[in-house]
């Protein structure tokens, strides 16, 4: 008999996220009437509740059984199940209970409200920690506004740009900074250690080495025979094609992936110590922004998202501030046209968002020395602009510790040969703009050579003066 | 409920009201904070911030400048090969011609900086500040005359009507200075040559306030800014609000788009009133800058004038710039007329690069020359030993670009031995805009606007991002 080789568990098992929307809103339902048939009005509603209960205790039950059938083939790992389990378990019978002291009672019973609440407030558990376990934990607060997050205490993992932590192909490994992003995006949801699907975790190297339950995933040299590539590869048709929901893995993606299996799959493959072919070159420069140059500060680093209050009041006292990107919480801050002088009160209005601060002109405003005090303690800073303001050495030296500084434009200020020193510690510099100041050829000359991959400019002038 | 085709939502009902104030409170509060009027959504990091277009209209020779063809002089005089001429189009003007005798550049060109970067002895200042420019030699259009060539250049279409990448800009950014408009052109004064009108920095159907602003030669560079005898600027705020009311109230009754518009362009106008004098006013430079744009930049409404300030509009925060000069189209006498348009041009647009540079602005201020195609490498009419002259061609031109986020010091694209045809990399016009979008942090592909049942691009359904001049 054919109906008897089937797997009746999981048959019935994978109906439980169907079936489980029906008590969720049946119990709605029958909390709304419960409490609507309180008014007058609405007090012809007694009459249902007690059918709507029965309705949700029964689906509950069934819902619990189901999701019994459905955890039993283990591919969901017991330590994330637990609080769904029992929450779903305590619902149902939270939900007989009310059903049996509601028709048991002529009017609400202390029995029947402790059941009735014990029922809600597990149904909203179950149905939060059901929806994490199918959607992930960052799911429901991805795109929450800072506040919440902070609110929740639930530090969010962005998984969903490549943003490479590395500046250039250098210190960049093939697994960290190339597979293991594009396994996050696309695979983790179902092969994590809460819900291994297959037996197949993708969280870490070692479990990727480890291998399903059919086996081992990577075969060094062979793509075709390695599951982890040929199964993303199949016709999107296939009931074997990966990953089954979601955007596919790309053909640029493809590619990558194929290279890095035929060279060994090497976990602490360094780019920069292997050839790469010509055509995986450009789709790592495509797809990751990879060239051969470093990336810049904002490129490569992360920072938590600004606090909108501080923001709309720094916006408000006088600067223009915005996200350098969409991708990045870096602000690019530009003082408004509509101020003529800075005053001390907006620097320290914004050294309110100054971790997020990145990108910060300044120019012809003003800008006194005491002011820079503050200006230094901004260590995210990676653009400084401040030229034509009266800053002398006394206020250079208040910035010479920035220590992520990539760009510092004084030109037209009173810094002198003094400064020099100060500059030189400013060893992240790659342009600095010195133009109109006091600094001698000699000064400039020395802070060249301490500064050898800056790119110094002090002013122009054509060679031969052909003019009329 | 279905809009008109003017955008215009008229809100008639309760339930309207109660479904757009629902959607829309949330929306504007969190992007009051957060993201200020932006219409483009910035995906990579920006590099350039703002742009100085330098057009240079009428088309410059590209062998007699920056794409140079020793081919073309040692075969001066004899036919144009048919299997370099192919079958392409040519302009009534020379298309009837018994014979296309190449015309070899009278100019010299040398190699100039570490670059080496081929460039004529036309060009002396633009020469010694090759290793700041990206040279784009393999550029195309598909215009073939003046009109719609410089009308695909700087809409993305041909016909008359799309917004100017300037307006595109300024709806996808919004402005960086209120007091300014974020478009602003500056026309050479007394030049002759293939007209310019102002649809060619035209809104088009994007909102009226996006469309560039023409600032004049000379004490007026705004018409009708100052005020007249006897009121001052408290009578004509009060005038302004008064104004203001009566708009307001007319718009909530037909809620036209384009009423809020005149109202931002009335208040941006009170704002120029005392914006523009101060901006324009170049009596403040000392004289090392009219020196380095050279002593025409002293004289209101020449290019080297537009140039300085053009650079003093960036410092202020504009975001496109526009320049145009015209006088390049060199039908005839080409050797005699080009050395003036150069003396021209020359001199101020290398001196704007490194002004630039040494106010560390062009990093992230983007800088163009160009023209909206190439020339012939055949002469149109008689070539002698003395002169000739070269006729529209569309199908390659050089232009240069530097500065914001534009690799320096190289040249991209190649074309044939002839300049006739493209070798290798070609560059289309909307490819190059899709270049421009791309530096501003905006995929060219997402900036949009839905008119008429349509959502248009700068580019039209075309365009490819070109990578390899991005640094």
């Amino acid at each position: 008999m054919i109906l008897l080789a089937l797997d009746w568990t999981q048959f019935f098992g994978r109906f439980h996220p169907l079936i489980i929307h029906l008590p969720i809103g049946i119990i709605v339902l029958g909390a709304l009437f419960y409490w609507m048939s309180f008014r007058e009005k609405w007090s012809r509603l007694k009459s249902v509740i007690a059918p709507i209960l029965l309705g949700a205790a029964i689906t509950s039950t069934f819902s619990v059984v189901f999701g019994l059938m459905l955890a039993s083939d283990g591919s969901y790992a017991a330590s994330s199940l637990t609080w769904h389990k029992w929450s779903g378990i305590i619902t149902a019978i939270a939900t007989w209970g009310s059903y049996i002291f509601y028709t048991a009672e002529s009017k609400p019973s202390i029995p029947f409200k402790a059941s009735f609440y014990i029922m809600l407030v597990s149904l909203i558990l179950a149905g939060h920690k059901g929806g994490q376990i199918t959607h992930g934990k960052n799911y429901l607060l991805q795109y929450a506004p800072g506040f919440l997050v902070t609110l929740f205490n639930g530090s969010i993992e962005d998984n969903s740009s490549y943003f490479i932590a590395e500046s250039n192909m250098d210190s960049t490994e093939a697994f960290r900074d190339i597979i293991k992003p594009m396994l996050d995006a696309k695979c983790i949801q179902c092969h994590n250690p809460d819900k291994s699907n297959g037996g197949l975790v993708l969280t870490s190297f070692e479990a990727i080495l480890d291998g399903g339950n059919s086996g081992e995933v990577l075969q060094a040299g062979d793509v075709f025979e390695s599951k982890l590539f040929a199964r993303t590869t199949l016709p999107q048709s296939s009931s074997k094609f990966m990953p089954l929901e979601g955007i596919p893995f790309t053909y640029k993606e493809q590619e990558i992936m194929a290279w890095w299996i035929e060279t060994g799959h090497e976990e602490f493959l360094k780019l920069r110590s292997v050839e790469i072919p010509k055509n995986i070159l450009v789709l790592l420069e495509e797809l990751y922004g990879y060239s051969h140059k470093p990336k810049s500060f904002v490129e490569k680093n992360k920072v938590s998202p600004v606090d909108s209050i501080a923001l709309a009041a720094v916006n408000k006292i006088g600067f223009h501030a915005k996200p350098i990107a969409n991708n990045t919480n870096f602000l690019d801050v530009v003082v408004s046209p509509d101020i003529s002088d800075i005053t001390a009160e907006m620097v320290s209005s914004l050294a309110q968002i100054k971790e997020q601060v990145a990108w910060l002109a300044i120019p012809k405003r003003n800008l006194q020395d005491a002011m820079l005090q503050e200006i230094g303690t901004f260590t995210n800073l990676a653009k400084l602009k401040i030229p034509n303001n009266p800053i002398s050495d006394q206020g250079l030296a208040k910035i010479k510790n920035l220590p992520n500084l990539e760009v510092l434009n004084v030109y037209d200020t009173k810094i002198t040969d003094q400064s020099i020193a100060n500059l030189e510690s400013l060893k992240t510099l790659k342009n600095l703009y010195i133009w109109q100041t006091a600094i001698t050829k000699e000064g400039l000359e020395r802070l060249q050579a301490a500064l050898p991959s800056t790119e110094i400019v002090s002013g122009f002038e054509f060679a031969s003066n052909q003019s009329e | 409920m279905n809009s008109s085709c003017n955008h215009i939502e008229p809100i008639n009902s309760r339930r309207d009201f109660l479904r757009k104030s629902a959607m829309g409170l949330g929306a504007i509060a969190l992007n009051g904070l957060i993201t200020p009027n932006l219409n483009a959504q910035i995906d990579r990091i920006a590099t350039a911030k703002r742009i100085i277009y330098l057009f240079q209209s009428g088309a410059p020779s590209q062998m007699d400048l920056f794409d140079y063809k020793p081919t073309l002089q040692k075969m001066n005089g004899s036919d144009l090969p048919s299997s370099v001429l192919g079958d392409q189009r040519l302009t009534g003007m020379s298309a009837g011609q018994s014979s296309f005798p190449i015309a070899g550049s009278h100019f010299k060109f040398k190699q100039h900086g570490e670059s080496g970067a081929w460039i004529s002895d036309l060009m002396p200042y633009t020469a010694q500040i090759a290793d700041e420019l990206c040279f784009i030699k393999s550029m195309y259009t598909e215009a073939i005359n003046h009109d719609p060539a410089v009308t695909f250049v700087q809409t993305g279409s041909q016909f008359p009507g799309r917004p100017s990448m300037g307006s595109w800009l300024s709806y996808g950014l919004g402005n960086d200075n209120e007091n300014l408009p974020s478009f602003v052109v500056l026309v050479t004064k007394g030049k002759m040559g293939q007209p310019l009108y102002a649809r060619l920095w035209g809104n088009g159907f994007l909102s009226s306030n996006h469309q560039g602003v023409q600032f004049r030669a000379g004490k007026d560079p705004v018409l009708y800014l100052s005020n007249p005898p006897g009121i001052d600027d408290a009578d004509r705020k009060n005038q302004l609000d008064h104004l203001h009311k009566l708009r307001k109230h007319q718009f909530d009754q037909n809620q036209d788009p384009e009423i809020e518009a005149r109202i931002a362009q009335y208040e941006m106008a009170f704002k120029m009133q005392t914006s523009v004098p101060d901006v324009v006013d170049v009596t403040t430079e000392p004289d090392y800058i009219f020196n380095l744009y050279g002593q025409d930049s002293r004289i209101p409404g020449t290019f080297a004038a537009n140039c300085l300030l053009a650079r003093r509009l960036a410092e202020k925060g504009v975001k496109f710039i526009q320049l145009y000069h015209q006088g390049w189209d060199h039908h005839g006498g080409l050797p005699q007329n080009i050395p003036n348009q150069c003396k021209e041009t020359d001199q101020a647009s290398a001196a704007l690069i490194m002004d630039l540079k040494q106010r560390g602005m062009l990093d992230d201020t983007l800088v163009i020359w160009g023209g909206e195609f190439g020339r012939t490498a055949y002469s149109q009419g008689k070539l002698t030993a003395t002169t000739y002259g070269r006729d529209h061609h569309p199908r390659c031109f050089t232009l240069w670009m530097a500065g914001g986020g534009i690799k320096k010091g190289i040249s991209f694209g190649q074309t044939d031995d002839f300049s006739y045809n493209i070798a290798s990399h070609g560059v289309h016009v909307h490819d190059f805009q899709a270049t421009i979008l791309k530096l501003f942090g905006i995929d060219h592909e997402q900036l949009t606007f839905k008119f008429q049942g349509r959502r248009f691009r700068l580019t039209d359904v075309h365009g490819k991002v070109v990578r390899e001049i991005i640094s």
